[in-house]
């Protein structure tokens, strides 16, 4: 299936002022980065064997228009509400858009190595998805701007923290983490349940070591009792 | 990246206050872009109502962020979020980032940071010496006779086309004159 070769999808009207920026960067799209990868248990309609694809880099309109499709396609399919409201089942649409993008046959890059991200979905097992989406991140990885993505240090996390604990009177903002790479944000988490557990088993020895103080006072409260009595003959 | 949440200790306080009342609004130079390294671009401060609007929107906030704040020399760099549609997402990562970056420093929202900081921070700007013309000015523009805040007066702009730094660093000029007027009484 040939995809636009218009960069900009139809949404930019004619005439519509195109800056400087605009203009390097449809540059740049037409050029931009791929790798061949060889794939092994893949299979086009009709059984047709794909033996390799060219992933390339994937644009922002194309991951616009993934998500336009999840939702069409899960409004069309599902006729429950909730079910819509899915993010499981929407984020596993999106990746077949995405997926369905970005690899490319390699006789001809203009043409996708797959019918259409539904056939994606429905045909293939999550495995292969996966494995296909490990590829468009390697290409990724390999091109993009965030090479070896940084992590918080727990000063940073602790700044962090304190910044949302301020912010918690009021409704936070999602801007306030916008920019941070999801790897970051996921290696944070982690090292907030950390600390959480360690938090709870400190807590619980205190609450532990409570109890057994007030067993010994409880339990020398009758002799304190006697010797008082004692004091006072 | 953004290690650590927007705090006012980025730049130097005068600077940052003058940062604040720079005609046409605030804005902060951004880094060359590895896909456009010959194009200059800046973020530039967004008002309350823009901040709100992308908001309500809900979906793609970032993007809608990314296409409001970014600037070249003419204008606009996005004449809509749609302009970013040929952005390749690696690209977008590095725009995006230094977007953030940057409207944390020219872009505070009250909503959204650490109030008391700030305005201490931009207190200590206005009080410093290659300030004082326009912390005078600032309040030369204010009504002490009662009519209380009016930057729209000084800045030339309808107050919702104010920023919240611009605001900011306006309450913080004002503070530094009328304390001064305290001290010295007529």
């Amino acid at each position: 299936m040939t995809t636009s070769s218009n960069p900009l999808g139809p949404k930019v009207r004619a005439g519509e002022h195109v800056s400087e920026l605009a203009e390097a960067i449809f540059e740049r799209y037409e050029a931009r980065a791929s790798e061949t990868f060889e794939i092994d248990g893949f299979f086009g309609p009709g059984a047709r064997p794909i033996p390799a694809v060219v992933v390339r880099l994937v644009a922002k309109f194309e991951e616009w228009n993934s998500r336009d499709l999840a939702k069409s396609s899960v409004k069309a399919i599902i006729s429950d509400d909730d079910a819509k409201k899915d993010v499981g089942i929407l984020d596993d649409l999106e990746q077949a858009g995405v997926v369905w993008w970005a690899c490319r046959d390699p006789k001809n890059v203009n043409e996708t190595a797959f019918p259409s991200p539904e056939w994606i979905a429905k045909t293939m097992t999550s495995e292969q998805i996966a494995t296909l989406l490990r590829l468009v991140h390697a290409v990724r990885d390999k091109h993009g701007p965030s090479k070896g993505a940084s992590k918080f240090t727990p000063d940073d996390l602790d700044a962090w923290v304190e910044a949302v604990a301020k912010l918690t009177r009021d409704d936070i903002p999602e801007r306030l983490f916008a920019g941070l790479p999801f790897g970051v944000l996921v290696d944070a988490i982690v090292q907030l349940a950390g600390r959480c557990e360690r938090l709870t088993s400190d807590k619980e020895t205190l609450v532990a070591e409570v109890a057994r103080q007030r067993e010994v006072l409880a339990a020398l409260e009758p002799v304190a009792i006697e010797h008082e009595q004692d004091s006072d003959v | 990246m953004r290690t650590r949440p927007p705090k006012p200790d980025a730049w130097p306080p005068e600077k940052l206050f003058r940062l604040f009342l720079r005609p046409g609004g605030p804005r902060l130079a951004l880094p060359p872009m590895s896909f456009a390294p010959r194009v200059r671009l800046w973020a530039r401060g967004l008002t309350s109502r823009e901040e709100y609007a992308i908001r309500d929107d809900g979906e793609e906030m970032l993007d809608r962020v990314v296409a409001a704040a970014t600037v070249d020399r003419n204008g606009p760099a996005f004449a809509s979020p749609d302009h970013l549609g040929a952005l390749l997402l690696t690209d977008f990562e590095e725009l995006a980032s230094a977007v953030t970056e940057a409207l944390d420093v020219v872009s505070p929202a009250y909503i959204r940071v650490d109030v008391t900081a700030w305005r201490e921070t931009l207190t200590e700007g206005a009080r410093h010496v290659s300030n004082h013309a326009d912390v005078w000015t600032i309040g030369g523009a204010y009504d002490w006779t009662g009519g209380g805040e009016q930057p729209d007066r000084y800045f030339g702009v309808p107050l919702c086309n104010l920023t919240d730094g611009q605001l900011m660093a306006y309450r913080a000029a004002l503070s530094v004159v009328s304390d001064r007027r305290k001290a010295t009484p007529t």
